[in-house]
């Protein structure tokens, strides 16, 4: 059959933002649609969210109300929502009760009352809440599935897209006849973990066209059912093409370690004890970027965007006026119910709106605590998925996570939570370009910790003269500035920082005897290399190093 | 910009949209009668008969505080208004402000009492539905009405 000769099947929108996307475009015109989920779960707010979309004098939504919940309170509730416009009522939503017919008559009495109505109205939008109420009704003596095959075969003729909404539970969903009928299944879920409620959302079936799968995380808030793709919306559009860009941090001597910088669409974690200053660095690389012209975005989940950016200040960083500029946007997320999808749609947000190049996370723990206890299970895959949305688009990521490193071991290494180590892993595993981790050691030979060195492809720097470190009192003014020129004058009290390791996933990292400073295109904004001394880089040059013994352990998986 | 009404206003003014929209029927059934019956039909259409019943409930016994005459009168099943006098449902329509709103119970003028009901029933709708949603369906009970901007804010405090 050819791309002619195919019925074009339109998409309606759901009217419901986020949905569209899952379902694909939109809700296939002229389906059958059965939304189930249990009580309070959303299935009568997003039934009115895609009436008020679609409904119009010329072709109106009837709202047929059976037993349940009140007409009157639920126009009192709904109209709370920022998407009910009481303008459509009654001209082009009506609302029709059929309790009496339920009660007094029975199914065939309520399937003679819908069909009366739509060929009165010629509705494009029909909804029967509570379906699942006719069935306990004492006169329910036809069928259900009957019922619902010759109400979906009369509405589909009609020209109607329709929605049925029906309270089940999970145990419901097996062998039920009713949902063979269906063209389209939404399943509404709410659980309680812990202290705070989860809800998702899941397109069981649809006909006609292809939905994302799997839970989608959604929310209830004034202006309706939002729901969070598990694509971030992302689906339609094309990978950032990433060249050979660097974005600086504006710390010379890290720069030129990383051969300029951050190369764009990378993600870099930053790892360290606490106090070690890995906010500051963090601080250091979206200033960085400002200043260079590129926007960013920096999400902080411990501290209040005001004080963030004090705390900036006292470094003599200016975060304020990058902020009014629309250069800058600091997000404060914690509500403590958050799911990393919402996390991600607010990031995104900002991204598009300041079209942002930078995107500081501060810190992972943060992220992680912040986050729902039922989305913490999925932290790891979740962060996954959001790294790998965001370096899609262009965006480089700088990330901070605490670490203990009093422990010399894998599993105790890590001060956060286990899942947050486990995603610092995976972050390492899958799409990390770079680690950093300042460290408190006051020798600059203490070879720095493994725990996160895996034995594809992780190598080391030791090099004394590439290192850095930040003073208190420099640390007040400049932030990390500047490399230690003379070991012996260096402080005992003295912070640094070991560049533990680079790795690509495209291409394949080079084998560790092999570290490898490739050429990067010189910028006049981004320090120059250095020239001369023991430890000097030429662009271009290719500089070996001792195969670093193995003797830290890889991580667990 | 109109000038607001208050609630017994409103009813005032939806008795005398009747009675100069169907003068012919005036003796069947008197204007006040009508009133409630369209808002009956309407309210029933959309939330069945048994929830109007119960909203003609509240309003009747609302409205017998204030006009001790509503006293024979009952709601049927069906939210019908049953064991009417007619001369407790025939206002004066002069336009006027109500004079025994707010005053002791016994000084109303005579048809205050079918006025003070269907006022009574237009502020629970107000209350549960709000002042746009009710509009709304007040248009589409009397289209081509002007309702615009005469509801006046203070009908809660009734």
């Amino acid at each position: 059959m050819t791309q002619q000769e195919k019925v074009t099947i339109n998409k309606l929108p759901t009217g419901v933002p986020g949905l569209d996307e899952i379902v694909g475009g939109g809700l296939p015109e002229f389906s059958f649609n059965i939304i189930a989920g249990a009580p309070g779960s959303g299935k009568t707010t997003l039934a009115h969210q895609f009436v008020f979309a679609n409904a119009t004098p010329e072709r109106p939504a009837l709202y047929f109300t059976v037993l349940g919940e009140s007409a009157i309170k639920m126009l009192r509730y709904q109209q709370q929502y920022s998407f009910f416009d009481p303008a459509k009522l009654p001209g082009s939503i009506r609302f029709i009760n059929l309790s009496q017919v339920v009660l007094e008559q029975n199914l065939e009495a309520v399937l003679l009352a819908i069909t009366s109505e739509v060929e009165k109205s010629n509705p494009g939008v029909v909804v029967v809440d509570s379906f699942r109420t006719m069935v306990r009704s004492p006169h329910a003596d036809m069928d259900l599935q009957s019922f619902i095959q010759r109400l979906a075969l009369f509405l589909a003729s009609w020209e109607a897209t329709t929605f049925l909404i029906g309270e089940y539970s999970e145990e419901e969903l097996r062998d039920n006849p009713i949902f063979t009928v269906a063209d389209g299944l939404f399943w509404l879920r709410q659980t309680a973990e812990r202290n705070s409620i989860v809800r998702k959302l899941q397109i069981i079936k649809l006909r006609g066209q292809a939905s994302v799968p799997g839970l989608h995380t959604f929310r209830i808030t004034d202006s309706g059912v939002q729901a969070f793709s598990r694509t971030f919306g992302l689906t339609a559009r094309k990978r950032h093409a990433t060249g050979n860009k660097r974005l600086c941090f504006g710390i010379p001597e890290l720069d030129r370690m990383l051969d300029g910088g951050v190369r764009e669409g990378d993600s870099v974690l930053i790892a360290g004890s606490s106090g070690t200053g890995k906010s500051v660095m963090a601080t250091q690389f979206i200033s960085e970027g400002v200043r260079q012209g590129e926007p960013g975005i920096v999400a902080v989940f411990e501290e209040r965007p005001e004080a963030y950016a004090e705390r900036a200040t006292s470094l003599g960083l200016d975060l304020e006026s990058p902020q009014k500029d629309g250069m800058l946007t600091i997000l404060y997320l914690r509500p403590l119910d958050l799911s990393v999808d919402e996390t991600m749609h607010s990031i995104l947000a900002a991204v598009q709106k300041i079209g942002a190049k930078r995107l500081v996370i501060d810190s992972l723990a943060g992220f992680e605590m912040a986050l729902s206890p039922g989305f913490r299970a999925d932290f790891r895959e979740s962060l996954y998925r959001m790294i790998f949305a965001l370096t899609g688009i262009g965006v480089t990521i700088v990330s901070t996570v605490e670490v203990d490193e009093s422990s010399p071991t894998t599993s105790s290494a890590c001060a956060t939570s286990p899942s947050t180590a486990s995603c610092a892993r995976s972050w390492w595993s899958s799409k990390c370009a770079a680690a950093i981790t300042p460290r408190k050691s006051a020798s600059m030979r203490s070879r720095p910790r493994g725990w996160w060195c895996s034995a594809n492809g992780w190598w080391t720097i030791r090099d004394s003269s590439a290192a850095f470190r930040y003073t208190p009192n420099a640390h007040s003014s400049r932030g990390w500035h500047r490399k230690i020129p003379d070991r012996s004058s260096r402080p005992p009290w003295g912070r640094e920082a070991h560049f533990v390791g680079i790795r690509r996933c495209f291409p394949p990292p080079a084998p560790p005897h092999s570290l490898r400073y490739r050429s990067m295109p010189r910028r006049q904004d981004c320090p120059p290399r250095r020239a001369g001394g023991s430890s000097a880089r030429t662009p271009g040059r290719v500089r070996a190093q001792s195969p670093a013994p193995r003797r830290w352990p890889n991580p667990p998986v | 910009m109109k000038t607001p009404m208050d609630a017994r206003d409103f009813a005032r003014f939806l008795v005398a949209l009747e009675a100069a929209l169907d003068p012919a029927s005036a003796r069947d059934k008197t204007p006040v009668h009508r009133v409630y019956q369209k808002l009956r039909l309407n309210l029933s259409g959309i939330a069945g008969s048994a929830a109007f019943r119960a909203f003609a409930l509240r309003a009747l016994a609302q409205a017998r505080s204030h006009s001790p005459g509503l006293s024979t009168v009952r709601i049927a099943t069906s939210g019908a208004l049953e064991g009417l006098e007619p001369s407790l449902l025939e206002p004066q329509l002069d336009g006027s402000a109500d004079p025994a709103a707010g005053q002791p119970a016994g000084d109303d003028p005579p048809g205050a009492e079918g006025i003070s009901l269907i006022a009574s029933l237009l502020t629970l709708l107000l209350v549960f539905l709000g002042e746009a949603l009710m509009l709304s369906l007040l248009r589409d009970t009397w289209p081509g009405a002007d309702f615009e901007d005469r509801i006046s804010l203070n009908w809660r405090k009734q």
